[in-house]
């Protein structure tokens, strides 16, 4: 990948007592847009989407609690509460409100929760990919809670893995995501990859990010937050994704004002497998060009 | 662990003469992991006997049930947990606690601790918050539980219904109003005793003291502060639902001794009578459960 000219700048907050790291990008007098990565990805990310974005907005990309160069929650939790409270968090910080978001998978269905909570601190947001998880078969809560506690008992006794070199981390994102180019994927890596004390190197992302959640996944919770949402929102979707059309399935009729465009020839990683036509439909969206 | 701080009663002279009167045999303090995080529990006599578990409320911690665990040592061997938190146990980074809905994780540990015993089926006596996990634990393990004491709470309490964006924004407050709020100190432990008793007033002050006592941390200015997290006052953002708690404890198949106390204001209700129905169809099936009158969790020693 072409390095991008502009390296960000790296600051921290807290919240709820743990220290997260956001990345800046570009000249703070222009309009403040939060960048918001997915689920095991990391802020880095965006930089070509931030290259592209520069001239119209000063960006922030937080990796999210458990990624990138964000504390882990040890003990605690991935729960979409806790996501969308350290967003409000890191728009305290940032103090700038109205905010433009843009969100990638869980970074989407983050932004748009955000958005239905704290709808007047909402400007525009673009969610790719990201609404959550369709509606699932009601399952018992006794059969919830054994479930979960057997999962967290997996993921104890699972040992993150360690990759003999840079180069084997790479091949295993490759792998992982045939869509992206060698330089991506390398990029992806070396951002997302820290080195162990014996030289090998493992993934930054806490393991216990793929927890599930004890609770069901609440639809109707879900549409109630998304009908807050007072702005314009734009819904991106890959022809090859594997995630269900929220129009379709009916949940995109939860949002008041909204644009949905599906991209050719791109899977869940939209902005990377068609980083052009992406940058195109969202500055059409956000400032008409 | 616990142990470290005995000394500062004898500091203190007249003050803790009530202690003397407290259990004599200080259990053993042992550690296991759940969720990455370090907890303790408290263990108090021979492992031969049948296991007796020890569950404590909602910022109160293992050495609650020091009398208790004393009144019982010649039917078990009684093991208390300081549950994630409280006490000497960890607390979770960055963590919310799931109070008062589902409280998963602490049914969570439970099922780690009993692991770590090795000594299922067991009985379980739980004290308020302990009781709904003790409750929540033996109707999704119902084969590793022999009996259930619940004191004073069947599960969490009834929330008004509000929408979800309404949950999350009145938890993100609570939150940030957490983060702003410094842990309060106390110049001793006779003032956080005195603290106690303020809150508590029907304990005796002996009892009062040995709660403080074991309920505090010198900070380094030489002040105390109690060891359990302050965001467990932060409620969670979710709810729940009462057909989730009928699921569960209808599926619980050993004998159910329900507790409350009689001296209470309407207002300080701490069961409903949806939740207290779900016991009574119990009843109906293999468990009995009763009610009796108990005006306090730590009884008298008589």
């Amino acid at each position: 990948m072409r390095r991008t000219a502009i390296e960000p700048e790296s600051r921290y907050h807290t919240s709820q007592r743990i220290k997260l790291h956001y990345a800046v990008w570009g000249d703070e007098s222009k309009p403040p847009a939060l960048l918001i990565h997915g689920g095991r990805d990391h802020a880095r990310n965006w930089d070509l989407v931030a290259e592209r974005l520069g001239d119209l907005y000063c960006m922030y990309a937080p990796d999210l609690r458990g990624h990138g160069d964000s504390a882990w929650a040890i003990g605690g939790q991935y729960s979409m509460p806790d996501f969308v409270a350290d967003i409000a968090a890191l728009a305290d910080v940032i103090d700038r409100d109205p905010l433009t978001i843009i969100g990638h998978s869980l970074g989407g269905a983050v932004a748009l929760q955000f958005t239905g909570v704290f709808p007047d601190r909402v400007e525009q947001v673009v969610s790719i990919e990201g609404l959550g998880p369709p509606a699932m078969p009601p399952r018992p809560a006794h059969v919830r809670m054994k479930d979960w506690i057997d999962h967290v008992r997996d993921l104890e006794r699972r040992q993150p893995r360690r990759y003999a070199s840079i180069d084997d981390a790479v091949k295993r994102m490759e792998e992982e995501n045939p869509h992206l180019t060698s330089e991506m994927a390398r990029h992806l890596t070396v951002h997302g990859a820290r080195q162990n004390e014996d030289g090998t190197y493992s993934w930054k992302f806490d393991n216990f990010v793929r927890m599930h959640s004890p609770y069901e996944f609440n639809v109707t919770d879900a549409r109630d937050i998304w009908n807050q949402i007072r702005c314009p929102v734009l819904l991106i979707r890959g022809t090859e994704s594997w995630m269900s059309d929220p129009e379709k399935d009916s949940r995109a009729s939860a949002f008041h004002n909204y644009r949905y465009v599906v991209i050719e020839d791109a899977g869940h990683w939209v902005h990377h497998d068609q980083l052009d036509r992406f940058i195109e439909v969202t500055r059409e969206f956000l400032v008409g060009t | 662990m616990v142990a470290q701080f005995l000394p500062i009663s004898s500091q203190h002279g007249p003050c803790f003469n009530g202690v003397d009167r407290m259990p004599t045999i200080e259990p053993e303090s042992r550690f296991y992991t759940s969720q990455r995080l370090k907890l303790h529990y408290a263990v108090w006599g021979d492992e031969s006997k049948p296991p007796l578990v020890l569950v404590h409320g909602t910022r109160d911690h293992a050495r609650s049930w020091d009398g208790v665990a004393q009144a019982l040592l010649d039917r078990y061997c009684v093991y208390a947990p300081d549950l994630r938190g409280h006490g000497d146990s960890d607390w979770p980074a960055g963590g919310q606690y799931s109070l008062p809905d589902f409280m998963p994780e602490f049914v969570l540990d439970m099922a780690g601790l009993v692991e770590v015993i090795g000594r299922a089926p067991l009985t379980l006596i739980g004290h308020s918050l302990g009781g709904g996990v003790a409750l929540h634990y033996a109707g999704v393990y119902p084969e590793r539980v022999e009996k259930v004491v619940s004191i004073e709470l069947l599960g969490p309490p009834p929330m008004p219904g509000r929408a979800g964006y309404e949950r999350i924004l009145t938890w993100v407050d609570h939150v940030q109003k957490a983060e702003r709020r410094a842990p309060r100190r106390y110049p001793s432990v006779e003032a956080a005793t005195a603290r106690m008793l303020e809150e508590n007033p029907r304990l005796a002050a002996e009892t009062a003291q040995h709660l403080a006592l074991h309920g505090t941390r010198a900070n380094e200015d030489g002040s105390y502060s109690w060891k359990f997290d302050p965001f467990l006052r932060v409620f969670s953002p979710r709810e729940f639902r009462i057909e989730d708690a009928r699921e569960i404890w209808y599926r619980i198949r050993c004998p159910v001794l329900l507790i409350r106390g009689t001296e209470r204001g309407a207002d300080q209700e701490t069961t409903t009578a949806e939740q207290r129905a779900c016991f009574k169809t119990t009843a109906g099936r293999s468990s009995k459960a009763r009610a009796i009158g108990s005006t306090t969790t730590i009884p008298r020693r008589s």
